[in-house]
């Protein structure tokens, strides 16, 4: 069959007189309805008394736009291939409204916010810079906030990726049992965050808490072994640090309780080692290798992409942290566990300055997209595709 | 089959074979111990009565209370309206959890068989707004909603669930969409199936796995989500479990027992779920990060 010259725009409705309907439909909504909903809201005199009249119509307008759009897309395909690729459009408009409503209208409306003064309930005021110039030299709290989440992230990132890789090649062995420990191991992971924050909350508890109770020693004479030695003796810490309630060492036990959960990391570990095709170890076993050279030579590389894959959503997760903080020491003691969220998450729903914390979230952004640029450019120094070497399939 | 087949590569319990591994299970245990320690600790901290609770520890056994104090999780139920806020969270999360399988398999779908102008760029579009921060839309998203006359509804944290249904859904969806031989698409097209009914009954039904797959995260992420009811929603009436914890802890802030009682019965509904559908969980993570 040849193809035949398409008609544009018709091609569709074929027809002379769905045409005309169109055209009608174009004229009513982008001509008069504009003019009569203009009349009614000088009627009423507000915007937003008339937002559920303004707001179907918009929908509609969108809704005529986007079908225009499609059919110009298409203009020069065939008639199936048009039909596909408006079933393709219908297929992905969920995903389409929901970017343009809830990540590329509220992004835009973020940057102007951003450079405004709000509360919310007044109208905003256009301040300019003022709030991101506030916030990196002029606000104390602000910078603390940084340097928390960065330290936090300088040691709980680097301990969680290196723990996870540890834990994965222990999980990775054929013994009887593993997938029991796999299971315990992937439990923390998969708790809400509110009920893990209390339950280390109270494992962090100063007097009562179980990690105390264990360094300071009261516990220990149920393993006591050696006869001559008094409880004092076998003693690991003798003033245990009072954790969540010293500003010294509050992070350091957010650091450790991050700890526990990398169960996540360790799962996606777990299936990049068993992506490693055994050949490679039985040949190098064949030339003589030891254990650490088949870690270091094939191992670390072959599991390099997921290291990478880790690091990424490591360093974007480790922004992220707010639950924890928000629930069991609420910023405190003396700002020393104020995460950049917590922050965020106060000035904007416990001081309503709204614009200040969308200017926050933008810096949040811009420090993200840094660092993962940097993960992303040395990642060609360090991360091994199995693909380049082989060149095309 | 594949049961003969593990014991044969994996071998059956032997003395020798304990020896060998040893150090391996003195390493799992040892971890497995350290894992489990706080759900011990929490467990049995729910059992004690208050005094008991802040008595100095001096032997291995006063971690463990004296004797159970089933008591106390009653009483922690009543205190953070149990019932009420499990029913909120199960109807939250249905919702949000029927928005996301429902969008992203179409989504996915989309992205995956057929072919339109700007689906690569999309898709790209797509894969991008993971690099997105949520704070930066946290903001103007809240103004909607309150604009829209739906604070303190549970419209905000299920509504966006329709709506694309979240990039980690789609991505992993489409992976397991590619996987399935067009041919078959074909074969259907040829025998007079459109393009709803080669997605209903021919890609749906064999990426049941995906799907499941898909649902657990899903459940998982609205289950466990925090920020969402805090910001949304401010009737204690309409709490989330989440949320009557939280709400819980501030009023009964030094209540250990019952507040390590609630934190239980928080974790147990999930935990279940874990068990049950460990395979779907583990497969998920599996090709989000493998292929990801």
């Amino acid at each position: 069959m040849g193809k035949k010259p398409i008609d544009r725009f018709t091609e569709a409705s074929a027809g002379a007189g769905w045409r005309v309907f169109w055209w009608a439909v174009y004229l009513l909504v982008f001509v008069a309805v504009p003019i009569a909903l203009h009349a009614y809201i000088k009627h009423t005199g507000s915007v937003a008394q008339s937002l559920k009249f303004i707001l179907p119509w918009i929908i509609f307008c969108l809704v005529l736009i986007g079908r225009m759009i499609v059919l110009f897309a298409t203009r020069n395909m065939p008639r199936m291939a048009r039909k596909e690729a408006t079933e393709g459009y219908l297929c992905i408009l969920p995903w389409l409204i929901g970017f343009c409503s809830f990540t590329l209208g509220p992004m835009i409306f973020s940057i102007y916010i951003a450079m405004c003064d709000w509360d919310i309930i007044n109208a905003p005021r256009f301040v300019g810079l003022a709030n991101f110039q506030q916030a990196l030299f002029h606000d104390f709290r602000f910078i603390q906030a940084l340097k928390v989440t960065i330290v936090y992230a300088m040691f709980a990132l680097p301990l969680g990726l290196i723990g996870s890789l540890m834990v994965a090649l222990l999980l990775n062995q054929k013994v009887r049992g593993m997938s029991w420990f796999r299971t315990i191991f992937y439990i923390p992971a998969i708790l809400p965050g509110v009920a893990t924050a209390m339950v280390w909350k109270w494992i962090f508890n100063p007097e009562n808490g179980i990690l105390n109770i264990f360094l300071s020693s009261k516990i220990w004479p149920w393993l006591h072994i050696g006869k001559g030695l008094s409880v004092e003796h076998i003693a690991l810490v003798n003033t245990p640090p009072p954790w969540l309630a010293d500003p010294k060492w509050a992070l350091p036990a957010f650091i450790l309780m991050s700890l526990w959960g990398i169960g996540g990391g360790m799962i996606i570990y777990l299936a990049g080692l068993q992506g490693i095709p055994t050949q490679l170890y039985e040949a190098a076993e064949i030339d003589g290798a030891n254990p650490i050279q088949k870690f270091r030579k094939i191992t670390l590389p072959m599991v390099s992409p997921t290291i990478f894959f880790n690091l990424v959503m490591g360093v974007i997760g480790s922004f992220q942290v707010f639950t924890s903080s928000f629930v069991m020491t609420a910023g405190g003691p003396a700002y020393a566990t104020l995460f950049y969220l917590l922050y965020l998450y106060q000035k904007a729903f416990q001081y309503f300055q709204m614009g200040y914390a969308a200017a926050m979230a933008w810096i949040l952004f811009v420090v993200i997209l840094i660092c993962t640029l940097l993960v992303f450019k040395s990642s060609s120094a360090w991360v091994y595709y199995e693909g380049e070497l082989k060149g095309k399939r | 089959m594949a049961t003969i087949a593990k014991q044969e590569k994996i071998g059956k319990w032997s003395t020798s074979r304990l020896k060998a591994n040893a150090l391996t299970y003195f390493l799992l245990i040892t971890g497995s111990a350290l894992v489990l320690v706080p759900f011990v600790w929490m467990v049995s901290s729910s059992l004690k009565d208050p005094g008991e609770i802040f008595k100095q520890v001096r032997t291995f056994r006063d971690v463990f209370p004296a004797k159970p104090l089933w008591g106390n999780y009653p009483e922690a139920l009543k205190f953070m309206n149990f019932t009420g806020c499990l029913r909120n969270t199960c109807i939250i999360t249905f919702f949000a959890m029927a928005g996301q399988i429902m969008s992203a398999s179409l989504v996915a779908f989309g992205f995956a068989r057929m072919r339109f102008p700007g689906r690569d760029v999309l898709f790209i579009v797509l894969l991008a707004t993971i690099m997105l921060p949520p704070q930066v839309t946290l903001i103007p998203i809240f103004k909607i909603f309150t604009t829209l006359g739906w604070y303190d509804t549970f419209f905000p944290l299920t509504v966006p669930a329709f709506f694309g249904g979240g990039v980690f859904a789609v991505f992993l969806l489409r992976q397991y969409y590619m996987t399935i031989p067009i041919e078959m698409d074909e074969a259907a097209k040829i025998d007079g199936a459109g393009t709803f009914g080669i997605f209903t009954k021919v890609i749906l039904p064999q990426v049941k796995p995906a799907l499941g797959t898909v649902a657990i995260f899903s459940f998982m992420g609205h289950w466990n989500d925090f920020l969402g009811p805090l910001i949304y929603l401010s009737d204690p009436a309409k709490r989330t479990l989440a949320l009557a914890l939280y709400a819980f802890q501030g009023e009964h802030a030094t209540d250990w027992h019952l507040l390590m009682a609630a934190a239980t019965v928080v974790m147990l509904p999930l935990l279940t779920i874990f068990f049950c559908a460990q395979k779907y969980f583990i497969q998920g993570v599996v090709i989000s990060g493998v292929k990801g």
